[in-house]
C-alpha cells in the first residue's frame, strides 16, 4: 500500500512538473542597474550642456566645451556596448513570428530589435550629440539648433530610461 | 483545489503586476507625445524663419533624426508591451502552481520537494 501511495505522489509531481514545463517564460534581457545608472550619468551630463549652451555659442568658445562633448558621447557609447552585448533570452527569437512584431520591429533584420530595443534608441542620443559637437566646432550654435539638438537628444534618452526601468521586475 | 479562489488569486496577480504598467506607460507616452510633436514644429518653424532656413544638410538629420525617434517611440511600446505580457504570463504561472503545491502538500507530498516558485522556466 505504502508503495503504491508513494507511485502515486511520484507521478503527481511528474505531472506537474510537466505541466509547468516552460511555464514561467523570459522575453526580454534582465534588468541592469549598471546601465539604468550610466544612462543617468550621461543623461545628467547632456543636460548640463544643453544648460550651459542655452542662448547659443560661438565657434571659437568650443574649446571650452570640447571635454564635456567628448566625456557625455564616451559615457553613452560605453552604455550603447553595454546593452548590444548583453545576452537576449532564445525565446525572444520566435517572437519574430508573430506579425505585429515584425512589422514594427524590423524583426526580419534584427530579432532584438523589439526586446532589446535601447541600443538604438542610445545611438540616436550619440548622433544628436556628435552632430551638435561638429556643428559647435565648424559654424558655432545659435540659440535656435540648441533646443533641436536638446529636445532630439531627450526624446531619445527618455525612451531608452524608460525601457530599461521597466527591465526592472 | 477551489476554482473560484484560483480564479480570484489570478486576477488579483494580474490587476496587481499590470496596473502599475498602464499608469507608467501612460505618462510616457504623453511625454514622447508632447516631445515629438515640438520637435516637427520646431523643424517647420527652423526651416521657414530660422537656423534650417539655409542649411540643408542640418535640416535633412533633424528630419531623419525625428524619424528615428518616432520609430523608436514605437519600440519601446512594443517592448513594454512584451514585458508586461511576460510578467503576467508568470503571475498566472506562480499562482496555479501555488494552488497545485497546495493540493500536492494535503495528500501527503513534503513541503520540501515543492519548490516555491515553478520549477523550470523558457
Amino acid at each position: 500500500m505504502n508503495l503504491l501511495v508513494s507511485v502515486r505522489n511520484f507521478c503527481l509531481i511528474v505531472f506537474s512538473a510537466v505541466f509547468l514545463t516552460a511555464c514561467t517564460i523570459q522575453l526580454v534581457p534582465s534588468y541592469d542597474k549598471e546601465l539604468v545608472s550610466g544612462l543617468d550619468t550621461a543623461n545628467e551630463k547632456a543636460l548640463t550642456l544643453f544648460s550651459a549652451l542655452g542662448g547659443g555659442s560661438t565657434k571659437s568658445e568650443y574649446s571650452t566645451y570640447k571635454d564635456d562633448y567628448s566625456e557625455t558621447v564616451g559615457k553613452l557609447k560605453a552604455m550603447q556596448q553595454r546593452a548590444e552585448t548583453r545576452q537576449i533570452p532564445p525565446l525572444a527569437k520566435r517572437l519574430k513570428k508573430i506579425k505585429f512584431v515584425s512589422q514594427l520591429c524590423d524583426a526580419e533584420d534584427d530579432a532584438s530589435a523589439c526586446v532589446n530595443a535601447s541600443p538604438r534608441q542610445i545611438g540616436s542620443a550619440i548622433d544628436v550629440l556628435e552632430t551638435m559637437q561638429r556643428t559647435h566646432k565648424d559654424n558655432g550654435l545659435s540659440d535656435d539648433l540648441v533646443t533641436g539638438f536638446e529636445t532630439g537628444f531627450t526624446t531619445a534618452i527618455q525612451q531608452a530610461l524608460f525601457v530599461e526601468r521597466a527591465l526592472e521586475r | 483545489m477551489n476554482f473560484e479562489e484560483i480564479l480570484g488569486s489570478v486576477v488579483a496577480a494580474l490587476k496587481e503586476e499590470i496596473g502599475d504598467d498602464l499608469s507608467s506607460i501612460q505618462g510616457f507616452i504623453d511625454s514622447q507625445g508632447r516631445l515629438l510633436a515640438k520637435q516637427t514644429a520646431w523643424i517647420a518653424t527652423s526651416r521657414t524663419t530660422g537656423s534650417l532656413k539655409d542649411d540643408d544638410e542640418l535640416y535633412e538629420f533633424f528630419v531623419e533624426n525625428l524619424k528615428t525617434n518616432t520609430e523608436g517611440f514605437v519600440r519601446s511600446i512594443a517592448m513594454h508591451t512584451i514585458i508586461t505580457i511576460e510578467k503576467a504570463w508568470n503571475a498566472v504561472a506562480n499562482v496555479l502552481w501555488g494552488a497545485i503545491r497546495t493540493a500536492l502538500t494535503g495528500v501527503g507530498i513534503p513541503n520540501s520537494m515543492l519548490p516555491e516558485t515553478p520549477p523550470f522556466s523558457a
